[in-house]
């Protein structure tokens, strides 16, 4: 405001100036002019009418002064004659010889010349001009003078005024535009000069620097940044001044008044005036969000959410890493593979929220009995990979006091919403060089060890070998073989026959799969089985035998005999395939095979990892009138709920306690109990593995409905089983 | 022996004397006065003092350049001259001075133009629309020049006085600027005759003195003649008087004036166009 003013009081200055010239200066340079103009003028008249004056006189030298008429006609007729112009000549002696004269009032111009004859004056030529019309055409000029000098003190004193006026709306526009602009963007700007000084800065810059805009004022840039990250900086600054070219894209933090740090990225673009720079544009972007979800996508990519220990992703890098420097410094690394024992059953006994704090505390557990060089990483589910690096020489001394460490610290009970687990796990142990030269074999090894441990009854850690490495490499062939022997049949059926010990007749007979493998003996089902379950084969599997079964089981009965209950085993597995009711519904009718010839055989182990869907599952297949048995009894938890809740027809005594049943008092109470629970709960109770006259007799003894084993008979091919039944026609008696 | 200085001395004084003596002989045998005034006038008594000099070779007349009638008044009182000739009647101003002015002859005046000009006679009515503008151009396509002196010049005062329609006419030609002025009489003879186109106004006494070769045009149908100015047909003539003073009239110039009055004069003054007042 104060330059406008100033500015309209110079444009006053300048109005008055101009105008005054134009009032009195153009007048007199006008009158100037004519006056130089009538003076050329008057002295071209004076000399040309001389001229002929001397002619005249050259002509008569002696009485030319007398011919009055003469002069008078030439005084007349001069060259560019005025009409009110008077022309005189004198004599010498000052006397008027003739004049043409008008009478001339006012100022006049005036111009004399000698006339000389022989060399000597004559007379003189006087030509007088009135300045009347000069004077009246400078007035008038002086009049259009006044008039153009009003309007050009007008226009002086009010354009260039109008023209800042608009130029400062324009401005004022702009610069509301840009503000907007400035305090619409969600950068911060600021305008720094070369001294370091901020000029301007938009509120986003007030929020970002957390400072008021008259402090930021006070403040020098270089105070907005940690030293640090100033002197970082510094190089972005000191480039952008020599190249005079924007630099962005810059990581860094905004100092905060209370010592924190915010993440920005910023960039600064000169302010240039021709070639120099004058000022720095800086942009801040706040990037804190960003940061914080980078840092949560570079966890959820590389860590476990749960546990927030590395995954799987992560521990590959890491195990590459740990296995480079192992290399480059000759050290030996280990890495463990460590799987929980039977946390699917607290899983799904306890429910996942359980299973998941477990995992948390196995994870806390984990990580407190490691170095700070060592990396604990949830490989999956219950799974987790230990690496250690930096292994001493002496590495199996060190590796099992870890290992052993790892165990000790599992069997501490974890108390989980009141409720105290007791959990295991079993490890298996690959070391770097001896056991694999990459991160891939290592961990495969591990694992392999880790299943060996699994099989050595859990809750210990092996060391990978190559024997073990051998087994698995034998397992995978078994695996493509069963693949190869469902399709070109190398499977068939032998059913053992179950005795009723109340009336000695056969009362059903148990499927048992076999495998005869082109190139090896009879392969037994608990080492295809698993094998099946694993490799999800068990679903063809499992409906072969079903097939084969009730289709065999008709062929006897379209041949007259009369068979039995077929007891087949059903896998965990295949009765959680979601669809295995309607699939068995539709294989009964199919083969048109009542149901009430079948009762399928779950292990105890399948119930206890069950949830309420497989209780539904078991009642659709009671309601299909299929008879429902407890298989292996007594080697698991051997719950009475589940008892209580699942549609049980029959508990089968394990092999396991029959064995020894004349000798061991506990597993005869154990054989006894059973009994007493099947016969207290209405259930039939079949004895398995029973070879001996005195195991039959202490049964008997006990109650026990049935039995199964050598004693009574050994699986039977299918034309064996056909003769039995026939025998079995006639009466027999225990 | 007379002494060699005394013959120096009567040498010496005898020189003297015949020196006056000599100078006494000639002043008495040659004397000498001067003429000036009206160009015209002047044109006019040149054959009269070419006769003179014939019959008096010791009178030596001095024929100075013109001054016009006023200026040759003026010169005369002045005593720069001894006779003037006045080509108009004297003011009534000028008639009170000491000076005698007689009449001895009189002259037409006419329009005239170039000699090649093809144009022969003209009119009042032609001479005002020329003057006026009107007219521009001859019969022959060429520009007429107009040539003019001073409303006051004694060739313009019979025209001027003739009619009101020819004095406003030559009052308008003054005023044209492409009219050419000439100051003096041997000017407008010289002007008139270098210009083809020429129109001016001359007197017939001059055409015939000087010899031009200007031709005079008829005016109204009337040729230029005296016979026509004295039988009343042609209507512009000027008188031309001599002027002097009467008490300084030598014997000389007494002579030369009665000349002029003579009839011997008159029949020269018949002879170059002119009517003789004198006789």
């Amino acid at each position: 405001m104060e330059q406008t003013h100033r500015l309209a009081k110079s444009c006053q200055k300048l109005a008055v100036t101009a105008s005054l010239f134009a009032l009195f200066g153009i007048p007199i340079l006008f009158y100037g002019y004519l006056y130089k103009a009538e003076e050329s003028s008057l002295e071209a008249e004076v000399e040309v009418t001389a001229a002929l004056l001397s002619q005249n006189i050259r002509r008569n030298p002696t009485l030319w002064k007398y011919d009055h008429e003469t002069l008078f006609d030439l005084l007349r007729s001069r060259e560019g004659e005025k009409l009110d112009d008077s022309a005189t000549i004198f004599l010498p002696n000052g006397n008027r010889l003739i004049e043409h004269t008008l009478k001339i009032t006012g100022p006049i111009i005036s111009k004399r010349l000698e006339l000389t004859a022989e060399g000597k004056t004559v007379a003189t030529l006087q030509i007088n001009r009135p300045l009347r019309p000069l004077l009246k055409e400078t007035l008038l000029a002086f009049f259009f003078s006044a008039m153009f000098a009003t309007l050009l003190f007008y226009l002086l004193k009010t354009l260039p005024l109008r023209a800042i006026q608009r130029a400062e709306e324009h401005l004022q526009k702009t610069n509301d535009f840009l503000k907007k602009v400035m305090e619409g963007t969600t950068n911060a700007i600021l305008v720094v000069d070369l001294e370091d000084r901020i000029l301007m800065a938009n509120s986003r810059s007030i929020t970002l620097c957390g400072h008021t805009l008259p402090k930021l004022k006070e403040l020098p840039f270089k105070s907005l940044f940690s030293q640090t990250d100033y002197s970082r900086l510094e190089l972005q600054i000191n480039k952008l001044l020599s190249e005079k070219k924007p630099v962005s894209q810059i990581e860094t933090s905004l100092l905060q008044p209370d010592g924190s740090k915010l993440s920005i990225i910023c960039g600064a673009a000169p302010l240039l005036q021709g070639d120099e720079i004058i000022n720095t544009v800086w942009t801040f972007d706040d990037v804190t969000a960003r940061k914080i979800a980078e840092e949560e996508v570079q966890k959820l990519a590389y860590y476990d959410p749960l546990t927030e220990l590395p995954n799987r992703t992560l521990l590959k890098d890491r195990l590459e890493q740990f296995l480079n420097n192992a290399e480059r410094n000759k050290y030996q690394a280990a890495v463990f593979f460590l799987d929980l024992d039977r946390f699917k059953n607290i899983n799904d006994s306890l429910g996942h929220n359980i299973g998941d704090q477990l995992l948390i505390e196995v994870s806390r557990r984990l990580q407190n009995c490691l170095r700070e060089t060592d990396t604990v990483a949830r490989y999956g589910g219950d799974e987790f990979v230990i690496i250690l690096s930096e292994v001493p020489n002496k590495h199996e001394e060190y590796i099992s006091l870890v290992a052993r460490k790892v165990l000790e610290m599992m069997e501490t009970p974890i108390r989980i919403q009141g409720k105290e687990l007791y959990t295991s796990c079993s490890i298996g142990i690959a070391v770097f060089p001896l056991d694999g030269q990459d991160s891939q074999s290592l961990l495969k090894h591990a694992d392999l060890a880790m299943y060996q441990a699994k099989e050595q009854g859990r809750k210990n850690f092996q060391f990978f070998s190559m024997d073990l490495n051998r087994k698995v490499r034998e397992r995978m062939q078994l695996e493509n073989n069963l693949r190869q022997a469902l399709e070109q049949e190398q499977l068939f059926l032998h059913y053992q026959p179950i005795l009723d010990l109340s009336n000695g007749k056969v009362s059903g007979m148990e499927v048992l799969a076999r495998w005869q493998h082109p190139n090896k003996e009879s392969i037994k089902p608990d080492i295809f089985i698993p094998i099946a379950e694993d490799t999800g084969l068990i679903h063809p599997l499992g409906f072969w035998i079903l097939r084969t079964a009730f289709e065999q089981h008709l062929a006897w009965q379209r041949a007259g005999l009369i068979p039995p209950l077929l007891a087949i085993n059903l896998s965990i597995r295949q009765l959680q395939q979601p669809d295995f009711i309607y699939q068995l519904a539709t294989l009964l009718q199919e083969t048109g095979f009542e149901p009430k010839y079948l009762e399928l055989e779950l292990t105890e182990s399948c119930l206890m990892e069950s949830s309420k869907n497989l209780i539904d599952k078991l009642q659709a297949l009671k309601n299909l009138g299929i008879s429902i048995a407890i298989d292996d009894f007594g080697t698991g938890y051997s719950s009475l709920s589940y008892l209580k809740h699942f549609p049980v027809d029959r508990l089968k005594i394990d092999r396991c306690f029959i064995n020894d049943i004349i000798h061991s008092v506990s597993d005869c109470k154990i054989a006894q109990t059973i009994v007493a629970i099947g016969k207290n709960l209405g259930l039939k109770v079949t004895a398995e593995g029973v070879e001996l006259e005195e195991q039959l007799n202490i049964l008997l003894k006990y109650g026990c409905d049935n039995i199964q084993g050598h004693l009574y008979s050994k699986p039977l091919s299918p034309t064996e089983m056909a003769d039995f039944l026939l025998n079995d026609l006639a009466p027999t008696s225990l | 022996m007379p002494s060699n200085k005394t013959t120096i001395k009567v040498f010496l004084t005898s020189c003297i004397i015949l020196i006056f003596y000599c100078q006494g002989f000639a002043s008495e045998h040659s004397y000498t006065f001067r003429i000036s005034g009206s160009g015209s006038g002047l044109a006019s008594i040149r054959p009269i003092i070419t006769e003179f000099n014939k019959q008096n070779p010791d009178i030596n007349i001095q024929v100075l350049p013109s001054t016009g009638t006023t200026g040759g008044i003026l010169a005369l009182m002045d005593d720069a001259i001894d006779l003037s000739i006045a080509a108009r009647p004297l003011s009534p101003e000028e008639q009170k001075l000491d000076i005698v002015w007689q009449p001895y002859g009189s002259t037409v005046i006419a329009f005239t133009v170039h000699s090649k000009a093809e144009v022969t006679s003209t009119s009042e009515a032609e001479i005002v629309d020329i003057l006026s503008g009107k007219i521009t151009h001859w019969p022959d396509g060429s520009y007429i020049r107009l040539v003019m002196r001073s409303s006051r010049e004694s060739d313009f005062i019979p025209v001027i006085n003739h009619n009101n329609k020819l004095a406003k006419a030559l009052k308008e030609g003054l005023s044209r600027t492409d009219v050419i002025f000439s100051s003096t009489a041997e000017d407008n003879i010289e002007i008139l005759q270098s210009l083809p186109g020429s129109l001016g106004l001359t007197s017939l006494a001059q055409l015939q003195s000087e010899q031009t070769t200007l031709k005079p045009l008829m005016y109204n149908n009337i040729a230029p003649t005296l016979k026509n100015l004295n039988n009343g047909s042609y209507p512009f003539h000027k008188t031309f008087f001599l002027v002097y003073k009467k008490h300084l009239l030598s014997t000389a110039l007494k002579s030369f004036v009665d000349f002029i009055l003579s009839n011997q004069a008159c029949n020269i003054l018949k002879a170059n166009g002119q009517a003789c007042r004198g006789a």
